[in-house]
């Protein structure tokens, strides 16, 4: 489709940056799936109408910088400690939305007590999982999620559970305890998986507005660079492998089971 | 703050209470702590009084996240305490930093017990060079109040929110098991209501303002140098302006003593009623506010004394403040008791005649 | 009665027994009262990690002046509640100053530089209904014997504490109070000492 602009005929755009989005250019790797997360969680800003209420918290890692990124109120948080953070933010401001954006070393390795205790105290936040499988902005070492067999600057021959245990499923693990409502996961491999697991963002952002309680959806996200593979291998190793070790779907919905 | 005064509404409070009804008092909304012993009166009356005075108490799992949640709830724009004891206090350094980069006003209260490592549950003052020498990682300084009463657990816990508000910084309450278990009669009607600044750089939403970002991490060197001016402007603003101690005993005194908290009772019993007889003068100098130390008025007294003794209950740390401060002026002695051992007036005695006499 | 000169001077004094023998309760109502009349406390207790049983011992102050030291070197009293606590506490006790025992569970030297006097606390409150109120009789005792502070601040602040944690053991402390203190004026004529001897 065409449209006349002057003399010059331009492509009616399709795509548009959601206005939550901020107009910089991000630091992250090519292929790696926190440029499409920080996309969906601003689409879901703006659709929902709560960029004027949400107040998010960055954790230590590759997305140690995403205030830059998205135009709402951040709060930094020592590694690993978001949940703890963001139990501060949202008990002072209990109509605010408060969520954290936290990656796999950061969540479930050295802030894995907070995850639980906030988790199990039934926050009312959403935590918004990136699980690659790796520790990405130190250069590539094993992360808790790491899979058996996976190569990484620390399991040069590949994790061996003897030595290292076995990668740790956190919303299974989480729905263990009584308090959280909703526990998902997702992943970004493609048009439809992308579209998915919007939807389970979006209902764990409903559910705290609803005051429903702790959500946190995971998302099994590629990191090419440290994978060494192209963008669409790793795409592909998440479909083929990583999602057998991390099924997808919803873990808990306590809406669902009320129904 | 001299518990002899203002006698009428006066209740028998221990120090730990008496520090967790000023913070009430003072309008903090928020608290989160862990139990440890000598300070768990501090956390159980939050747990009854704060929640029912409209605040939010919650019983962290662990020292790590109690500092950490008070970093949010400070982030949120309000009035934020916790509370624990030595072991627990260096598990919170990593927290203090980050408040302190990311120039969050925050109340911390230490109940010191005997160390290091798990130590014992009686009375210290080992953690002096961490509390004023900032503790975590980095160039970065806090405020550092030393009450010696349950009264001043009160007064000095009002003033630091005031404090952490008007310079964006970390307060530390330097208290120790003495002070915290012991019980005296306390005033808290003199407290004013209180009138915490407004806080354009809260987390509170973005109706209407541009966002807001508390953060510590600066990147390039440029951007963090900048921030560590700032705070080091802001450190000297507070040595300027913030120093509390107290003098007592005779202008023409031989020897001076130098004591916080509950080391200076012990030294102020002996100036002002020495279980023996003493064959010259004494006088004492509290400083109250142990960073930024009176530094300035030590030196003055360095000139007027034959000799300074440091008493602490600690293999000696703040003496190196003094001896700092005093320049080689004077002769500076140190007496000191570890390991929860508290030195009693007529060991003090004993020290000062066997240095002095 | 409380004599004038009481209320003038300082006094210093140790209570000492085991963990549940309620000598915080004793030591804490006791500066409640002095603080109600209008004078200067420490209440200082060494705190032990055991909840029961263990040692528990306070060091109290009760002065009309600023009091620094809470330490309480060589008290003018001294309250035991047990045999190791007499046993330790006992040589520091000052020449001339009171020795309050509870001589269901102490056995107390004759003789000495001190006043002694033995109440067998524990039985007496036994016979009153609860052993626990040992504490409220030797506290009536002290204060009518001292005067350190009036016998009805005392009561005021006994029956202001148990009102607020167990009312229905609030009569049966203020018994117990007035029972410790009419023993001491009953004894008056003849001292107690010893064991058993009231």
């Amino acid at each position: 489709m065409t449209a006349k602009q002057g003399e010059q005929e331009v492509a009616t755009p399709i795509y548009r940056r959601p206005p939550a989005l901020l107009d910089v250019l991000t630091h992250y790797c090519p292929g790696c799936g926190h440029g499409t997360m920080h996309r969906l969680l601003a689409e879901l800003l703006d659709e929902m109408g709560i960029r004027e209420q949400t107040i998010g918290v960055a954790p230590v890692g590759c997305a140690v910088v995403a205030y830059d990124y998205l135009d709402i109120d951040w709060s930094e948080a020592a590694h690993g400690r978001p949940p703890a953070v963001a139990t501060g933010l949202k008990r002072i401001h209990p109509d605010k939305v408060v969520f954290t954006y936290q990656g796999d070393g950061d969540l479930a390795s050295i802030g894995m007590a907070e995850t639980i205790h906030a988790a199990n105290r039934g926050e009312n936040i959403s935590i918004f999982f990136i699980n690659n499988g790796i520790y990405g902005m130190t250069g590539g070492q094993m992360a808790p999620t790491t899979l058996i067999g996976q190569k990484s600057s620390t399991t040069p021959g590949g994790r061996d559970a003897e030595d290292t245990g076995y990668p740790i499923r956190m919303c299974e693990l989480l729905n263990q305890l009584e308090a959280p409502a909703f526990l998902a996961r997702g992943t970004l491999t493609s048009p439809r998986r992308v579209r998915e697991t919007k939807r389970l963002m979006k209902k764990a952002l409903s559910y705290q507005m609803e005051k429903v309680g702790f959500s946190m959806v995971e998302v099994l996200t590629s990191c090419p660079t440290h994978w060494r593979m192209t963008p669409g291998e790793s795409l592909r190793y998440i479909e083929q492998t990583v999602s057998r070790v991390f099924p997808l779907g919803v873990i808990k919905d306590v809406k669902a089971a009320e129904e | 703050m001299d518990p002899s005064t203002g006698v009428g509404a006066k209740v028998l409070t221990s120090g730990n209470e008496a520090a967790a009804e000023a913070a009430i008092r003072a309008g903090c909304r928020f608290y989160a702590g862990y139990p440890i012993t000598p300070q768990v009166e501090l956390m159980a009356y939050m747990a009854t009084e704060l929640a029912a005075r409209g605040g939010v108490f919650v019983q962290a799992e662990s020292e790590v996240a109690a500092i950490n949640m008070i970093y949010g709830a400070s982030a949120a724009g309000a009035r934020a305490m916790t509370s624990s004891s030595s072991p627990g206090i260096s598990l919170k350094q990593e927290g203090i930093s980050y408040l302190a980069g990311s120039e969050l006003p925050a109340v911390i209260v230490n109940v010191q017990r005997g160390s290091p490592g798990l130590g014992n549950i009686s009375p210290a003052q080992s953690d002096y060079y961490q509390a004023t020498r900032g503790g975590g990682h980095g160039d970065y300084r806090t405020i550092t109040l030393a009450p010696a009463t349950v009264q001043e657990m009160c007064d000095l816990t009002y003033l630091a929110f005031d404090l952490a508000d008007n310079y964006r910084t970390p307060v530390i309450i330097l208290s120790d098991g003495m002070v915290g278990q012991m019980m005296e009669a306390v005033s808290f009607d003199h407290l004013p209501e209180p009138s915490p600044p407004p806080k354009p750089w809260a987390l509170t939403g973005t109706p209407g303002r541009e966002r807001n970002t508390v953060v510590s991490f600066r990147l390039t060197p440029e951007d963090l140098a900048e921030l560590n001016r700032r705070l080091q402007g802001r450190y000297a603003d507070i040595c300027r302006n913030e120093v509390l101690y107290e003098l007592a005993g005779p202008e023409d005194a031989d020897v001076l003593l130098v004591a916080y908290g509950t080391a200076a009772r012990i030294c102020r019993q002996v100036v002002e009623r020495p279980p023996q007889a003493l064959p010259f003068k004494v006088a004492l100098l509290r400083p109250i506010t142990l960073w930024p130390f009176p530094g300035e008025a030590l030196a003055e007294m360095a000139e007027r004394v034959k000799g300074i003794l440091v008493v602490e209950l600690s293999a000696g740390q703040m003496v190196d403040d003094v001896r700092l401060a005093v320049e080689g002026r004077c002769r500076v002695e140190f007496f000191g008791r570890m390991g929860g051992q508290v030195p009693t007036a007529s060991e003090t005695v004993e020290r000062l005649v066997g240095l002095f006499a | 009665m409380v004599a004038a000169d009481a209320l003038q001077s300082e006094h210093r004094l140790i209570v000492a027994g085991s963990g549940g023998q309620g000598i915080l309760t004793f030591c804490k109502l006791l500066c409640s009262a002095a603080v109600q009349e209008g004078r200067n406390v420490t209440y200082l207790p060494s705190y032990g990690p055991e909840v029961r049983s263990g040692t528990a011992r306070c060091r109290v102050i009760i002065s009309p002046e600023t009091i620094h030291s809470p330490l309480v070197e060589e008290p003018d009293s001294l309250i035991v509640f047990n045999q190791s606590s007499y046993d330790r506490f006992a040589p520091t006790l000052r020449p001339g100053g009171l020795l309050l025992v509870n001589s269901s569970a102490v056995e107390a030297e004759e003789g000495g530089a001190a006043k002694v006097l033995a109440l067998p606390a524990t039985d007496l409150a036994a016979e009153m209904g609860s052993v626990k109120v040992a504490n409220s009789i030797l506290l009536g005792a002290f204060v009518s014997a001292t005067g350190v502070v009036s016998e009805e601040s005392c009561l005021d602040a006994l029956t202001e504490h148990w009102g607020r944690r167990r009312a229905d053991m609030a009569e049966l402390n203020v018994q117990a109070l007035k029972r410790g203190a009419e023993l001491v004026v009953e004894s008056a004529t003849a001292p107690l000492k010893g064991r058993k001897s009231v």
